[in-house]
């Protein structure tokens, strides 16, 4: 095919061919300004497509081209976006506002605070409020069960419990005897009973030497765990002479 | 009577005054605060800006990106619009150069990364064109492969010429709203379209020769 035909060239058609293709060479001439300036005319053109089997397929191509071009899928603006752009008008909006006049910005601030606050109080008051009225409810129902009544007397200390300790033994001797003394000490120190466990009936008189043997010693109280409680004692007084 | 007169008012208006006075309530509706206007705004320009950054960074989440900061500029910066032109292409002028900047910016800094998603069919949330039977042979056999052979011959072309490619081909921008778009002269507005058309137009002939069922190339013009 020939390179030129009439006075357009194959080079010079192939410039103006999307132009041509997209229809705007016509209007350029009619005086709109999106065609380019100093290119062929529409006429010329189609004549020269007419005669050249080159620029045809080559015009075929372009209009193939552009039509693609022209039916690009649009893409959708994700909601997301969407949403994310008119958050953004809001704020820009109150910043607007608020540099306009004082009573603007004063609203705009306390807009801000509360939305804060809201933000800030709502994800913890709903659960703050479940908890505390589950926790409220699950105690009111085990707490008969927490209930714990003491028994100090009937228990056997395991551990941090101290016997009854002498503190000062009494000036008072049993005449020159040995005797077994059950003690009753409270937790006060002070003896409350004594008992004799050997298996004989005492005399009155020594009972009272006995007694006031055991009764003006003074007695550290037993301790079971920290505290001091009333206990038994057994106390061997013993006599011890010195001749000589 | 307010009413009536605005009404013949409107009625003598033609479309591209009538797309003006609309640009000047909006930007009026802006620079007061007007709640409304804002909305207006994002109804209108969300999509085609989110369009055009997806297509010149070829990344839907950096598309995303760019968008907010295409509204956060307008936003802020309508009370200083002097008008020089149509809100339209101060707003595009925006996208286009918060693209510019996001890819440089990606090109610094994901340089090293290599993605995980290589097979990822990102067609999926595009609008399906309703094909027109009565449009060109092209329109007809225009399928999903042949709109992403076309989308990756966009992406594979310079990014300047792609600019200004995608304003004129895609977006049916004027060679004179482009050149204020892109800020430069009406010339080389022509000349980076005209590169970027033949550089697409080699792009789909080198790989229409390998795969050539996608038959590019239809028809001969009676």
């Amino acid at each position: 095919m020939s390179e030129v035909t009439g006075e357009l060239n194959c080079k010079s058609v192939r410039k103006s061919l999307w132009d041509y293709m997209a229809g705007s060479i016509a209007t350029a001439r009619s005086g709109t300004q999106n065609a380019p300036g100093g290119d062929p005319d529409r006429g010329q053109i189609a004549l020269h497509l007419d005669a050249c089997r080159e620029c045809q397929l080559h015009g075929s191509e372009v209009r193939s081209m552009l039509s693609g071009l022209k039916h690009l899928p649009a893409l959708h603006v994700s909601p997301i976006l969407t949403t994310r752009l008119q958050i953004l008008a809001s704020r820009e909006r109150s910043r607007l506002l608020a540099r306009r006049d004082f009573k603007a910005f004063l609203k705009d601030i306390g807009s801000r605070a509360r939305l804060f606050f809201d933000n800030l109080l709502k994800p913890f008051a709903v659960p703050a409020a479940g908890g505390i009225l589950a926790s409220m409810l699950c105690f009111g129902v085990i707490v008969d069960t927490l209930h714990v009544v003491p028994d100090w007397d009937n228990d056997m200390p395991l551990g941090l419990f101290t016997e009854v300790m002498i503190d000062e033994p009494s000036p008072f001797s049993c005449n020159g005897r040995d005797v077994m003394v059950q003690l009753t000490v409270d937790s006060g120190g002070h003896v409350t009973d004594f008992a004799l466990p050997q298996d004989r009936n005492p005399l009155p008189d020594e009972l009272l030497e006995i007694g006031n043997a055991v009764q003006f010693t003074s007695f550290t109280p037993a301790m079971r765990f920290g505290q001091p409680v009333s206990s038994k004692r057994l106390l061997l007084i013993s006599h011890i002479s010195i001749k000589g | 009577m307010n009413g009536a007169f605005y009404l013949n008012l409107n009625a003598n208006l033609t479309p591209e005054q009538e797309a003006a006075l609309e640009d000047e309530r909006l930007i009026s509706g802006l620079q007061l605060g007007d709640e409304k206007a804002y909305e207006r705004l994002i109804q209108r320009f969300q999509t085609p800006v989110y369009n055009l950054a997806w297509r010149l960074v070829n990344d839907p989440a950096d598309a995303s990106d760019v968008v907010q900061e295409v509204f956060l500029k307008v936003f802020r910066n309508i009370g200083h619009f002097r008008r020089d032109s149509s809100l339209r292409t101060w707003v595009y002028r925006i996208a286009v150069n918060e693209s510019h900047n996001r890819r440089r910016w990606l090109f610094r800094h994901r340089r090293g990364e290599t993605g995980i998603e290589e097979n990822f069919d990102d067609s999926e949330g595009r609008e399906r064109p309703l094909m027109d039977m009565g449009e060109t042979p092209f329109d007809f056999t225009m399928n999903r492969e042949a709109q992403i052979l076309l989308e990756e011959g966009l992406a594979a072309i310079n990014p300047v010429f792609r600019a200004a490619l995608v304003l004129r081909e895609v977006e049916d921008m004027s060679y004179e709203e482009i050149a204020e778009i892109l800020e430069v002269s009406l010339g080389t507005v022509k000349s980076r379209i005209m590169r970027g058309r033949e550089a697409l137009r080699r792009y789909l002939a080198d790989r229409l020769e390998t795969t050539p069922a996608l038959q590019l190339v239809p028809r001969t013009v009676k």
